[in-house]
């Protein structure tokens, strides 16, 4: 397999002082919060348009049943009206209302997992095999968001673009020195693609997973071949 | 269908454009009126005593007073109403809330308004209204893949069933809402292929109860 490791910079000489870990750590709440501000007002705004929009449809639908003399062709821009704004609302659900946070603060990150997990599942109709320790030591809050969207950004591109049927995930308790390590892997059968370029300005989402894990100091492995599969492994120390 | 005889509903929504467009549309049903229409919560309980309303239509956002905390004042003051949750989320922690308070449906904004119409009608008949695919996600996914395979929990209300227990009293026992364990009856009867509860019992007593 083509393999692309990107060793984020802690565990290699240029090792960052506790002040940048801690701060890029307190980015990765920022770029949640934000997140979190962008999915509200997509739910509060163009959701409720559209839903609004659909029962005006709906109402289109009786007036049109009430006029004998119509043009056939009314009827038929009506269908795809409502065909759009269906598909649209669709859309936000399966790949926008995911991303809404879960309550990180309250919950172990196996629970997080387990949960984001069901939820893909629920909403892709794809069977995913979910192995883990039993006893996992417990991850901040960073590390909780951190492997949360990497996991979620996984399951996201083996579904979307990988069209992948089978998916593994693991989640390990590793050895590393005085520290203790959780390796995250995730695995598909999907499509698979080329590696040269894949943080690349193309690839934002593949970006954004590498991004993530430095911002907590670990490090990011990608693996794939067309035709057969990717693998995303990664591994962060808990404080 | 005489106008007394329409289903009374009251709208609860912040958003002026879904409670246009929604009131349009239950008006236009043949067997449904618009009694009234809230945009916060505290006039949501005002409506509520003026116009007793059959079934509220309460979406989960509102600003003064939330949806959530409007179900829980329903509730905690016994209004006789049915509660239709409608929310633009669709994430299992808004569905578990709206469920653990008591709410009798959760419609989504992210369907088709006339899955909301559809919604009022089978709340209005005492169904409990959730999207299918959340069942699964709400209570939890099996550990087993044997479909008929009851979950530790299902076990638990069974057992609790077949000693005589209410709802109420499973739900005190087990520490969980009344609707929780409306919901785990359902799947409960669906694994076993029965249609009531004293039909659950006869299976449990046949085929589960402890030897003695």
């Amino acid at each position: 397999m083509e393999s692309l490791h990107v060793m984020s910079s802690s565990h290699e000489s240029l090792e960052p002082g506790p002040r940048e870990v801690g701060a890029s750590r307190r980015m990765l709440a920022i770029t949640e919060w934000e997140l979190q501000r962008i999915l509200l007002d997509i739910h509060d705004g163009p959701v409720q348009h559209m839903y609004a929009a659909l029962s005006q449809v709906d109402l289109m639908e009786s007036a049109l049943d009430r006029s004998p003399d119509l043009d056939p062709e009314v009827r038929l821009r009506k269908d795809r009206i409502r065909k759009l704004l269906e598909d649209g609302l669709t859309e936000v659900r399966s790949f926008i209302g995911a991303f809404r946070a879960p309550e990180f603060e309250h919950r172990p990150l196996r629970q997080l997992l387990d949960e984001l997990l069901l939820q893909h599942e629920h909403l892709t109709d794809t069977q995913i095999a979910l192995e883990s320790d039993e006893d996992l030591p417990a991850a901040d809050l960073p590390v909780r968001i951190a492997l949360y969207r990497i996991l979620q950004e996984g399951l996201s591109n083996a579904y979307r673009h990988g069209g992948a049927s089978k998916v593994e995930v693991s989640l390990r308790s590793v050895p590393s020195g005085a520290h203790k390590r959780l390796r995250l892997e995730i695995v598909d059968n999907g499509a698979g693609f080329d590696t040269t370029d894949a943080l690349g300005e193309a690839h934002f989402g593949l970006r954004g997973m590498r991004d993530r894990v430095e911002m907590v100091g670990g490090s990011f492995d990608l693996a794939s071949v067309p035709g057969e599969g990717t693998r995303v492994t990664v591994e962060v120390d808990v404080l | 269908m005489t106008s007394t005889s329409r289903l009374r509903i009251l709208l609860a929504d912040d958003h002026a454009l879904v409670l246009e467009g929604l009131r349009s549309l239950l008006d236009a049903q043949p067997d449904m009126q618009v009694v009234g229409a809230a945009t916060d919560g505290a006039q949501v309980m005002d409506l509520l005593r003026t116009h007793k309303p059959d079934v509220v239509v309460l979406d989960l956002e509102m600003g003064t007073m939330s949806g959530l905390a409007c179900l829980e004042r329903i509730r905690a003051e016994k209004i006789p109403v049915r509660v239709l949750v409608l929310s633009a989320y669709g994430d299992g922690t808004s569905m578990r809330s709206a469920l653990d308070g008591g709410a009798d449906g959760y419609a989504l904004k992210t369907d088709p308004p006339r899955n909301t119409v559809d919604a009022i009608r089978q709340v209005y008949r005492g169904q409990l209204v959730f999207p299918i695919a959340a069942k699964r996600w709400l209570l939890g996914k099996s550990q087993n893949s044997d479909p008929r395979q009851l979950t530790e929990r299902e076990e638990s209300v069974l057992a609790l069933l077949a000693e005589g227990a209410t709802n109420a009293e499973i739900a005190r026992r087990l520490r969980v809402s009344e609707n929780t364990v409306k919901f785990h009856l359902q799947n409960l009867y669906m694994k076993l292929s029965v249609g009531n509860r004293t039909e659950a019992v006869a299976v449990y007593l046949r085929e589960r109860a402890p030897r003695r």
